[in-house]
């Protein structure tokens, strides 16, 4: 298979033409509008926090984390700039490529906890940086790093017995 | 564990809204071997260039870089772009026209014929002319190729609108006296109904 940037060409218009085949005599080109692909992942986490103060109701803590994600379901869907084209989608759904069916991201983060400790909490942070560990993660571009915020609320199943407690 | 939704990929290329037709624009792609020139290709960019001597003869994005006129029996292959050491509108005009004899297509989709042809410049049936800025001159061809290694349809949702010719050219000629030599010729031009002339059907 050929780099996918061969398959692009990109116009001015509202659509660029995407190359379905070319063989010895023939060249065929598709009118696209839009290529959206989606990607479902389950993922499993794994974090170290540091939390410098003492314990308050509000407070703020460090996090490094790794996150182990397994990708569950992909899909592609493209519109056409002819919208009789549409019976050709998997033609062009195929030409993009999956994503891995794993993918490990590595992150650092600071965040604030409001709430007590081992009781409903909820907790706001941003991840600086994001670093994509694994290669070919998506089908359609392969992000190295970025950054991103991540809300979580926190429900012990569990009443933890209080000499654990901080 | 938890759920993630990750990933929501979307690519949207919108622009401005030119109805123009795409097809006919060119895209330049840099050699990296030979930066003055464009890459060879196949996707039927509209660019050619080769090296007239030293001077590199390339394609640009205010002329029609290909043209086919069939006449009298025989068909022009005009390549126009221009000639000079800089990629600017100050550099001189510049077309070569390789004259197939015995060659005569009535529909452009006829072209791909010209698929995997090597064509010998110095066959009798063929005829090369240069003419920069508006003064054609004498061409007598020493040795010389024209490669039309791929002649594609070219087909955009299902239809057919026009023929990819991509190749190669190079030859040796005397030009009004002056020895010459065009080097490195390549080119990857679609030929649609816009640029491809039967003028028996004027008469």
């Amino acid at each position: 298979m050929e780099p996918l940037e061969s398959y692009w060409y990109v116009t001015t218009s509202d659509f660029f033409y995407v190359l379905v085949t070319q063989n010895n005599s023939n060249t065929e080109l598709m009118k696209v509008k839009e290529v959206t692909q989606s990607s479902h992942y389950v993922g499993v986490p794994l974090e170290l926090k540091f939390f410098p103060m003492s314990p308050h109701l509000i407070q703020i803590y460090f996090k490094a984390g790794l996150e182990f994600n397994f990708r569950v379901k992909t899909k592609t869907d493209v519109v056409f700039s002819n919208d009789d084209m549409s019976i050709y989608k998997n033609k062009i759904a195929d030409l993009v490529r999956n994503p891995g069916n794993f993918c490990a991201v590595a992150n650092g983060a600071a965040g604030l906890r409001i709430g007590r400790p081992y009781k409903i909490n909820f907790s706001l942070e941003g991840n600086l940086p994001v670093v994509f560990i694994t290669q070919e993660t998506t089908g359609v571009v392969n992000p190295l790093s970025g950054v991103g915020f991540q809300c979580n609320l926190y429900i012990p199943l569990k009443k933890v017995n209080q000499n654990l407690k901080n | 564990m938890k759920y993630l939704l990750l990933l929501p990929i979307t690519i949207m290329i919108l622009a401005s809204c030119s109805k123009g037709n795409e097809l006919q624009k060119s895209v330049y792609v840099r050699d990296s071997k030979n930066p003055e020139l464009p890459a060879y290709s196949e996707w039927g960019y509209n660019t050619f260039g080769a090296y007239y001597d030293r001077q590199p003869f390339v394609s640009n994005d205010y002329e029609v870089p290909a043209k086919l006129i069939v006449a009298d029996g025989s068909t022009s292959f005009f390549l126009t772009g221009q000639i000079g050491p800089y990629y600017n509108y100050s550099d001189a005009n510049m077309t070569v026209t390789f004259i197939l004899r015995n060659f005569a297509p009535n529909l452009y989709n006829q072209l791909i014929l010209l698929n995997d042809s090597v064509i010998d410049l110095k066959n009798p049936l063929i005829e090369v002319k240069i003419n920069i800025e508006n003064t054609e001159s004498e061409v007598k061809i020493l040795n010389g190729k024209l490669e039309f290694k791929h002649a594609r349809n070219l087909i955009v949702d299902t239809k057919p609108v026009g023929v990819i010719l991509s190749g190669y050219f190079e030859f040796q000629a005397v030009v009004d006296t002056k020895p010459v030599t065009m080097s490195d010729g390549r080119f990857d031009v679609g030929v649609l109904r816009d640029n491809f002339y039967v003028m028996d059907e004027v008469d």
